[in-house]
């Protein structure tokens, strides 16, 4: 299957709703007509949405393409929901970028090791978040997500 | 023999235990209890025919030897002290029961000899530890004063006995003269009789009219019972000089010896058949100056009663008599004989006093003055009652002195007895007592020897202390022989039960005497832990022969117990410290919760302002003017300097959190790094760089790479706008270690702010050109610090600054230098 063709959607899962609107926006500039993209609030959303096949945001075959994950989360944070993704066969395959503003090196490891496929720290910079966001989701379109 | 024995029956009464010898050990004198104690001993004779000593060994206090009197040894040794030796020693009585004797002999050096002043005292017998009676007893004297008394006693020695016999003798003649006058005569020629020895002494004097003689006295030996009427003596004394024809001229009156029966002599009265026969030894008196006064006949036995130096002292100087009935002569010749007694007396050792039969004190030797405190010019005259009797004997003292002058004899007279005295200063110190009565010119005199026990009695106290031990040791004390055979067990070792066995000789626990025989074998101590009877005992057996150990035994039940406390106590602690481990490691934990949260809310904030800035740029920027297009630009550059601040205190903040990883690193590697990676700026108006090569130092390489990346970007930061940025790097070997340096030939800084540059947010530079959060410095010396090392710059405004760090210890004097 040619992914490229195919209209990706991406999870934003971010809790706080000025971030978000910087991250949905450089996803807009960088991806416009390519991609859709979904913000959830909070880590349970986010694994609701993934593992609920009667969500009511999306068709029940239509798993994200790519997921942008924030650590700090209301009720579930963002590495048990890595870990929850990474743990089962479904959707283990989806690509999962950390972004965080932390640089805390723990946080680093701890996400790499949770299976993390990439790890942005955000910049304060809008420039430099735009560059890093549109980065990673040109990298991570060219995984083969059905394979 | 005789007559010198007589001669010197005063002073062997005075010193009954005294013995003299020269230098080459020959006895010159000695006293009736040395006699008593060694009848063979004479005058003349070797010292080391009556007494042996053992060769004397040297040892660190000084010489030793033993003095064998066959049953009883002498213990002495010669201590040198000030470089004098002087000899100290004690007799020590070997079987029970015996008197034993006490002395102090006196030696000049190791070879020599002197006297040996020995007197009676009574020792404690059966002592329980015969064996441990070689006790030390203090030396009386100090060196000096047995350094000149042994001066004194070698001057004297060779004339003292003669001079004290021929004094006696001299004394009894002034006497005899000087009470010639109405006086008891008879009396005195008594004296003289019993002194010398001879049957009779008759004095004739010159008469009133210069023309003949005329026999002033006459008396009989008292022994002589036999020697017949003394009006038949008279008679025979009558024609024996007219038929010798004695002379009443002076320049003829030799002294002269002639046996009766040879000659034309009379027979003198019962003892015609004598075999040898009698002889008269006639000795012309005479006045100083020469004037005769007449004769002094001896009738005895044996001529041989004088010893040669008397008939000599006799011949040569005849009796110089002067004034002979008077008292001055009387006086003269006291006083002299008062100072030869005195130097006797003052020899002593011990104490001697003379009283008078009036209670008066009469002698006061040296000894006595520092025994008492009392110089003999402040004791002479007074009582002996006041002054050393103390208040509570008084009255017992009186009563003895009234018995003796009743019936003559006393408790306290002739025997050795212990008392206490006064001393001048009021106390009163343990003595032994000898008196000893005597007889001079009719009066009665006693003569009392006193000996300080002070010393004697700390010696026999720590006998009594050292005998009770280890009977009251509170302690088990066990003494085991190799067969596991009990010697010997205290009284506190009772609590063993019946792990002792009853009675001596019993066999202790087979235990017990495995480990006494290794004790043994080993020869060495051991000490151990033992569980006896229910309670923990240390043991520490020690072998104090080849046959037998020792067992001292301590109970430890109370240490146990403490032990156990502290181990429970170090339980505590440990799982205290556990306790604040987790606590502190808690607050770390939250201290590193609470930077992750403004890592990560703080940047939130930032990022939106930057970034809502930048859309209202691109969305709005065609509409607005370009003065609020500066604006928002300014917004997004405070915004974007904000977020390197929080960057900035977090990478400090984390530094005091992690543990440094020292490994060898090159820091010419580390500064290639930063110049290669671009980490710094270098193209900024044609920067040059000159690096030279550095030795490796022990570091954190992340946290050394932050240093040089922060110190050169420092210098490129702060160069002169006029010129391109020049940058040095390099080290100096220093004592101790390396400096490594950083210079920049840029604006430099005023070296009064030095410290301040180093502090969090301090930039000394207004310029806002010049890029920077203040923090890098804080930085650099926060991981310098961490390093045990330290930075500082050397600089001046307008002509560069150099940047000195080093790591671990360096001389703190180099510190803040510019080497």
């Amino acid at each position: 299957m040619n992914t490229k063709s195919t209209i990706r959607r991406i999870l934003v899962v971010e809790d706080n709703l000025d971030e978000a609107r910087l991250i949905l926006r450089c996803l807009r500039e960088s991806c416009a007509g390519r991609a859709e993209a979904f913000l959830v609030r909070d880590g349970l959303e986010a694994l609701e949405y993934v593992f609920d096949t009667n969500h009511a945001a999306r068709e029940a075959r239509e798993m994200p393409t790519l997921i942008l994950l924030d650590l700090k989360l209301p009720r579930i944070s963002g590495l048990e929901v890595l870990e929850r993704l990474k743990a089962h066969p479904v959707t283990r395959r989806i690509p999962v970028v950390v972004m965080s503003s932390s640089l805390a090196i723990d946080d680093v490891n701890r996400s790499l090791d949770a299976g993390a496929n990439s790890y942005v720290c955000k910049p304060v910079e809008f420039e430099s978040l735009r560059e890093f966001v549109t980065c990673a989701v040109e990298y991570w379109s060219n995984w083969n997500v059905t394979a | 023999m005789k007559a010198l024995d007589a001669g010197a029956n005063l002073i062997s009464k005075v010193f009954p235990f005294h013995l003299s010898c020269d230098s080459n050990c020959t006895i010159v004198s000695f006293g009736q209890g040395v006699k008593a104690m060694r009848p063979s001993i004479a005058s003349g004779t070797g010292f080391f025919e009556h007494f042996t000593i053992s060769r004397p060994q040297y040892t660190s206090s000084g010489y030793q030897c033993l003095l064998d009197l066959q049953d009883r040894v002498c213990w002495l040794s010669i201590n040198q002290h000030e470089g004098t030796p002087h000899l100290r020693g004690q007799w020590v009585q070997t079987r029970p029961g015996e008197i034993t004797f006490l002395g102090w002999p006196f030696i000049t050096s190791a070879e020599e000899l002197v006297s040996l002043t020995l007197d009676s005292s009574y020792f404690p017998c059966h002592h329980p530890l015969g064996d441990m009676l070689s006790m030390l007893e203090t030396a009386k004297l100090s060196a000096r004063e047995a350094e000149s008394y042994a001066l004194e006693l070698r001057e004297q020695k060779t004339n003292l006995e003669r001079a004290n016999f021929l004094l006696n003798l001299r004394y009894q003649l002034a006497h005899l003269l000087s009470t010639g006058d109405g006086g008891d005569e008879a009396g005195a020629l008594h004296l003289l009789c019993r002194e010398l020895n001879t049957t009779l002494a008759a004095l004739l004097l010159v008469d009133e009219t210069q023309s003949g003689l005329a026999l002033v006295g006459l008396a009989l030996h008292p022994d002589c019972a036999e020697a017949g009427d003394p009006a038949d003596w008279v008679s025979f004394v009558t024609a024996f000089v007219k038929a010798s024809s004695m002379q009443v001229g002076g320049q003829t009156g030799r002294l002269h010896v002639d046996r009766i029966p040879g000659g034309i002599f009379p027979s003198p009265p019962g003892r015609v058949d004598r075999d040898p026969a009698p002889f008269v030894i006639s000795v012309p008196v005479s006045e100083t100056g020469g004037r005769f006064l007449g004769w002094l006949l001896l009738v005895g036995d044996d001529p041989q009663c004088l010893e040669a130096s008397t008939l000599d002292f006799l011949k040569c100087e005849g009796i110089a008599l002067a004034e002979h009935r008077g008292k001055r002569f009387a006086l003269q010749t006291e006083a002299l004989q008062r100072v030869r007694m005195d130097a006797i007396l003052d020899s002593s050792l011990d104490a001697i006093v003379t009283m008078a039969s009036d209670g008066r004190i009469a002698g006061w030797n040296g000894s006595a003055e520092r025994t008492f405190g009392y110089l003999k010019e402040e004791a002479v005259g007074r009582t002996v009652e006041e002054i050393l009797v103390p208040a509570s004997q008084r009255s017992a003292h009186r009563r003895g002195m009234t018995r003796y002058r009743e019936c003559g004899e006393g408790p306290m007279i002739g025997s050795l007895v212990e008392t206490t005295a006064l001393r001048k200063d009021g106390s009163t110190i343990p003595v032994e007592m000898a008196i000893i009565p005597f007889r001079i010119n009719h009066e009665e005199y006693f003569t009392a020897t006193l000996r300080d026990l002070t010393d004697r009695r700390l010696v026999q106290e720590r006998i009594e202390v050292l005998a009770r031990f280890p009977e009251d040791d509170p302690s088990p004390v066990l003494r085991i022989r190799g067969d596991g055979a009990l010697l010997y067990a205290n009284p506190a070792a009772r609590v063993w039960g019946s792990l002792i066995p009853p009675g001596d000789g019993g066999q202790v626990d087979p235990v017990w005497a495995e480990k006494v025989r290794g004790a043994l074998a080993s020869g060495k101590p051991l000490t151990e832990e033992w569980h006896v009877g229910g309670h923990y005992y240390l043991v520490r057996i020690i072998p104090v022969s080849q046959d037998y150990v020792n067992l001292y035994a301590t109970c430890i039940e109370d240490l146990k117990n403490r032990e156990s406390q502290i181990n429970a106590l170090n339980q505590e602690l440990e799982q205290r410290v556990e306790e604040r481990t987790a606590a502190q490691q808690e607050t770390i934990r939250e201290l590193e919760s609470f930077t992750y949260s403004v890592s990560h809310d703080l940047r939130a904030p930032l990022r939106a302002v930057n970034g809502f800035s930048q859309f209202l740029l691109e969305d709005y920027g065609d509409v607005l003017p370009e003065g609020a297009r500066e604006l928002i630009a300014d917004i997004k550059s405070n915004a974007a300097k904000m977020g390197r601040l929080i960057a900035d205190l977090l990478e400090l903040s984390r530094l005091g959190q992690t543990a440094i990883q020292r490994v060898e690193v090159d820091p010419n590697a580390l500064v290639e790094q930063v110049l290669g990676a671009q980490r710094v700026d270098l193209s900024i108006r044609n920067a040059v760089i000159e690096v030279h090569k550095m030795p490796p130092f022990e570091a954190d390489p992340r946290l050394m790479l932050q240093v040089y990346e922060n110190l050169i970007g420092n210098a490129l930061k702060y160069a002169r706008p006029d010129e391109p940025p020049k940058v040095e790097i390099g080290a100096l070997a220093v004592a101790g270690g390396n400096l490594y340096y950083v210079r920049d030939q840029g604006i430099g800084f005023d070296m009064r702010f030095h410290d301040k540059i180093f502090d969090v947010f301090h930039r000394l530079h207004t310029n806002d050109a010049i890029e920077g959060t203040g923090v890098g410095l804080a930085i650099v010396r926060r991981i310098l610090e961490k390093h045990q090392g330290a930075i500082w710059a050397i600089s001046s405004p307008e002509a560069g600054a150099t940047f000195y760090f080093h790591l671990g210890a360096l001389d703190p004097a180099l510190t803040g230098t510019c080497p």
